[in-house]
């Protein structure tokens, strides 16, 4: 697996300065760097997945690093991953919310449809990947991108809670932690969601 | 081979499957991620004069939102489902409670778990 391996420039050095009087360390900044720098790739996959696109995945993943960075960075080390995918779910919900609401809104001032020929927007042209087709994909032999619209296809809680607890390995209890809800639903959108994985791949995946 | 080792088989490949796209990310998206990571740790040091500008930016548009949305429901659906939207996007009491609720419900869960 890629990690990427930038690290703090200069600039992060001076700001880590300022910041240490209000109580952070050097080595945490650079602790937290480097959790951050492992974390970042799957979270954005994630939030990809999640989202649909790349900008928004991007915007999503910087909203949570920042979050964790101002407020949480005074933690100890082991709190940061809980931490960090509770943030990111939440955010990725609210995603979800805003999306509803601002399309609700756009077909209401009439922006919908029928405008959208003559003033496209860019993100709306992008390719709906809920519309792609797991078994067609596993024909052409592309097998993460049968997975890929297979995940997308999920509800978003049975996704994350899939992708939490196989991807990331989190057990239950951390799971119903990150997504703010019991062990109960968790169990639940787990096994709904690996029933519908397996049910839209086929049992020759991959 | 039974139900189990199939289920783990499937899900090892998910994550084989996972993991190999995260390797192959492309220079320009490793590129965007790290520079939002770089943000994250510049933002931290900003004024705090300049984040409370933020806030007081949103309460004003929320205002004006509501304002416009109160005054003109749509025709097909209720006043009460656009008033309910308005809130969810202008609701700025407690700002402080709001920012912190995930330290405090994840810290509630812990204390719980241990």
């Amino acid at each position: 697996m890629t990690r990427p391996t930038a690290g703090l420039g200069n600039e992060h050095v001076q700001s880590t300065a300022q910041v240490s009087e209000r109580g952070f360390t050097l080595d945490s900044t650079e602790a937290l760097d480097r959790f951050l720098v492992g974390i970042q790739g799957r979270a954005f996959r994630m939030a990809q997945i999640a989202t649909g696109n790349n900008d928004d995945a991007l915007d999503v993943i910087q909203d949570a690093m920042l979050k964790l960075v101002q407020r949480y960075a005074g933690r100890s080390e082991s709190d940061w991953g809980p931490l960090f995918y509770r943030i990111l779910q939440s955010r990725l919900r609210d995603w979800h919310r805003r999306t509803t609401v601002r399309n609700r809104f756009r077909i209401w001032l009439g922006t919908g449809k029928a405008n959208r020929r003559a003033t496209p927007d860019p993100i709306q042209e992008l390719p709906d990947r809920r519309k792609d087709n797991p078994e067609q994909m596993l024909q052409m032999g592309r097998t993460l991108d049968a997975l890929e619209a297979a995940l997308h296809c999920l509800p978003l809680r049975q996704q994350q809670a899939v992708l939490l607890r196989v991807w990331e390995g989190l057990d239950v209890a951390q799971t119903a932690r990150a997504m703010g809800c019991t062990e109960g639903s968790v169990k639940t959108h787990y096994s709904r969601a690996v029933h519908r994985l397996r049910e839209k791949l086929g049992e020759e995946w991959p | 081979m039974s139900v189990i080792d199939r289920e783990k088989r499937f899900l090892d490949s998910v994550r084989a499957e996972l993991d190999r796209s995260v390797a192959h990310l492309d220079a320009a998206t490793n590129a965007q991620l790290n520079q939002a990571r770089r943000r994250a740790f510049e933002e931290r040091a900003q004024p705090l004069w300049q984040i409370g500008l933020l806030p007081a930016g949103v309460f004003a548009t929320a205002c004006v939102a509501l304002i416009v949305f109160t005054l003109a429901a749509p025709p097909f659906s209720g006043r009460e489902m656009i008033l309910q939207d308005v809130e969810l996007i202008s609701s700025l009491d407690s700002l402080d409670l709001y920012e912190d609720l995930e330290f405090y419900e994840w810290l509630e869960a812990y204390e719980q778990a241990s």
